[in-house]
């Protein structure tokens, strides 16, 4: 059964290079965050956020980032008062109006990563809120977790979430990708049940996994496939290396969020390794030259650290001067004689200091 | 390989007169086909019959589908059992040899502690099947058929230019310019390389150092003559040390890569006479990547590199006039076309033609990542 299913994805691998996956997947990304009902239009800065819902009254949003900025644009003839609801928020966050007449009014919902507002729009304005814990934006220590490669896993999924939330600390999950194994949409269905069980939001950018059956799935459920966001002064960047490279597109953006982040503590995930530590094996990028040029726009941009799943073991490693985790501990086909049990890392990072410590937790 | 299946189309739709003891102006004897439908020929009857068309056309098409997986689908359609089986068997050898290699990567889920044991082997396992399909669609199309022979003489020195075009989405480079000069002197073999864009900078050199353990080697005082040899045998197996030096100036690094790579080449008539005209190559290798970032101070990456070949390819033409074209897949990572597709390498053709003594051309498309076509000219003494 393993065989044929590696034979399948091999099959479906190879039918997914003939196409243009990750310039699709760009080209998406550059749609998440715009919609409009009636006479309200609706803008997320940076696509942080994807529109699952809005309809007069009613707007739903999954979260890719715990700061947000949301535009409303009204007419005339908007309808005033929306039910705002938000997935995969951190518990903590609070909603304040930065532009505009708006007002907010805050409404308590069972899960920890669900907000909900009871919104008011004035007609013809433009109303700007901010979504955020009280402490986005104060450069400080913060600890975060990163689990990728889940797979088939997921039926276990739980202890792992469970181990997060024993640890107030942590403030979000980070994951490299390849959450689902085939990348189905009942696959992704399971997993944001799943998410129910963890405390604090889960970011992540996809894996080879999870768009081998098709590029049309991932945003319609979990928002960009490569995007940037700022957390209490720390950058953190994601991108998209699903089939073993990176868009073009995608290159221009992390030029912009390199020169962004120049000066802070930077995170960079991706999927893939660039340059896999056992060269032998080449679980990394298809072609050296460009894992070269990504690297070496990572140290030109001061990257601090450098997190990579799709192999299923726990290896610490250097590129071009950066710190380097593989981390693929989530369950998925894990990797035998390593001596690791399933795993998630911690990192505690202390962006006023450019520091950070990163630590693996195993699941027995 | 679509593009196979119509080239034997259009091979076969053109009826090329033939001798019963090889064509006009060639002394080379045709490969014995097997007429399917007369098994109770006697053994010298059998060269006689020809497949059809409509029969070369089924053969080919059945070495391909179902042939990659169904072995020796083609020349059994022609009625050449014994070509058919020794092809089943490389076939089933090199299905195998990959298995033995895939499972402790299988079983591990590509644990390090089996990876350079066990991928070679896998790499390998499929270079035997590659060349069992291809050498199945060979003996399908051309067997039958005058086949090209092996170069008259090795050269003792070979000076080429070509123009090259680079399309790869990742790097501003497209054009450049090559010029490699090969200095042989019995089985030793010395070669460098320059590659030049014009458009960003970006260079490649390289030397080669190799010794041949067998086959052709350079000769003086040997005139070739212009009657083709059809004994001419062109296999070889060599070892080669080489460094390659590639700097990519915008994106400010620069890979350094010591490698070294034993590669044999067998002319596949020794196998079936169907398969006359045509060779395989079977090469691997190791090297080790040093990458030094223009903005990193300190030591350098290090990244070690498999290196493997499979190709098939056959002879063109005979006596001075001789070339060679073959298809070839590249387990590279770290060339202009990039892998296709994660850990696959690249796919390509390539091929040379002497069109006089001293003067031919040359040319080469791949495809990984990126896709890379050169044509030149190629002089030879």
């Amino acid at each position: 059964m393993k065989l044929f299913r590696f034979l399948l994805y091999i099959s479906l691998l190879s039918i997914i290079g003939c196409g243009d996956g990750p310039g699709q997947r760009a080209d998406f990304d550059e749609t998440i965050g715009s919609a409009a009902a009636g006479d309200t239009q609706l803008s997320v800065r940076d696509g942080l956020a994807l529109v699952e819902v809005m309809e007069a009254g009613r707007l739903d949003l999954w979260l890719s980032a715990p700061t947000q900025e949301i535009t409303f644009t009204t007419g005339p003839f908007a309808v005033p008062d929306w039910d705002l609801t938000l997935r995969n928020a951190p518990a903590d966050s609070v909603l304040s109006i930065v532009t505009g007449d708006a007002t907010a009014v805050e409404v308590t919902t069972g899960l920890p990563t669900e907000k909900h507002w009871r919104l008011r729009l004035p007609p013809d304005a433009v109303t700007t809120v901010h979504i955020a814990p009280p402490d986005a934006w104060l450069a400080g220590p913060v600890r975060i977790a990163m689990l990728s490669d889940i797979q088939e896993a997921m039926s276990q999924v739980q202890d792992m979430f469970a181990r997060i939330n024993d640890d107030p600390s942590i403030r979000f999950v980070l994951s490299a990708g390849d959450i689902t194994d085939n990348g189905s949409t009942e696959e992704y269905d399971r997993f944001r049940r799943e998410l129910r069980g963890l405390h604090v939001p889960f970011y992540a950018t996809c894996g080879n996994h999870d768009v081998s059956i098709g590029d049309m799935i991932w945003h319609r459920q979990l928002g960009r496939h490569s995007f940037h966001f700022n957390f209490k002064g720390a950058a953190f960047t994601l991108a998209d290396s699903a089939d073993a490279t990176i868009d073009p597109k995608v290159y221009r953006w992390l030029d912009a969020w390199l020169d962004d982040a120049q000066d802070r503590w930077h995170l960079f995930i991706t999927h893939l390794p660039p340059v896999d530590p056992n060269g032998v094996r080449n679980g990394s990028f298809s072609s050296r030259r460009e894992a070269a040029k990504l690297i070496s726009a990572l140290a030109r941009g001061a990257v601090d650290l450098a997190v990579f799943g799709h192999i299923h073991t726990h290896v610490a490693y250097t590129l071009g001067g950066i710190e380097c985790h593989i981390s693929g501990g989530g369950g998925g086909w894990p990797m035998r004689w390593d001596g690791l049990a399933r795993h998630f890392l911690t990192m505690d990072i202390d962006p006023v200091a450019q520091d950070h410590d990163v630590k693996v937790v195993e699941i027995p | 390989m679509h593009w196979i299946l119509l080239i034997s189309l259009c091979l076969n739709s053109v009826n090329v007169p033939v001798e019963e003891n090889g064509s006009a102006g060639n002394t080379t004897p045709p490969a014995k086909v097997a007429a399917p439908s007369s098994p109770r020929r006697g053994p010298g009857e059998e060269t006689k019959a020809r497949p059809t068309p409509a029969r070369r056309t089924a053969a080919a098409a059945l070495a391909l589908v179902p042939g990659v997986l169904v072995a020796g689908g083609g020349h059994w359609i022609l009625g050449d059992t014994p070509g058919a089986k020794k092809i089943a068997v490389l076939k089933g050898a090199g299905l195998a040899t990959f298995v033995v290699g895939f499972l402790p990567i299988l079983y591990s889920n590509a644990s390090d502690k089996v990876m350079h044991a066990s991928y070679p082997v896998v790499i390998g396992g499929f270079g035997l099947f590659a060349i069992a399909t291809l050498a199945d669609l060979y003996g399908a199309v051309f067997s039958g058929r005058p086949p090209g022979t092996a170069p008259a003489f090795v050269p003792s020195l070979e000076l080429e230019q070509h123009w090259m075009h680079v399309s790869d989405d990742q790097f501003a480079y497209d054009q450049f310019w090559h010029v490699g000069l090969t200095g042989r002197l019995g089985g030793a073999r010395l070669r460098g390389d320059f590659f030049h864009s014009p458009t960003d900078g970006n260079t490649r050199m390289s030397v080669e150092a190799a010794w041949r353990f067998l086959g052709p080697r350079t000769r003086t005082a040997v005139d070739p003559g212009p009657e083709p040899n059809p004994s001419r045998d062109g296999s070889f197996l060599e070892l080669s040390a080489g460094l390659i030096r590639h700097e990519f100036l915008p994106e400010r690094f620069l890979v350094t890569t010591p490698e070294c790579f034993l590669l044999g080449r067998m002319d596949l008539r020794h196998m079936h006479p169907s398969l006359g005209g045509s060779f395989a190559e079977l090469g691997a290798g190791w090297g080790m990547e040093f990458t030094d970032f223009r903005d990193v101070d300190g030591r350098l990456d290090r990244s070690q590199l498999l290196l493997f070949q499979v190709a098939y390819g056959m002879y063109l033409g005979s006596g001075e006039r001789t070339g060679e074209v073959k298809l070839f897949y590249d387990h590279r990572h770290d060339d202009w076309a990039g892998g296709a597709q994660g850990v696959l390498g690249f796919f390509g053709l390539r091929g040379r033609f002497y069109f006089s003594r001293h003067w031919g051309v040359d040319w080469l498309a791949e495809h990984g990542t990126a896709t890379r076509v050169m044509l030149g000219v190629v002089f030879r003494y």
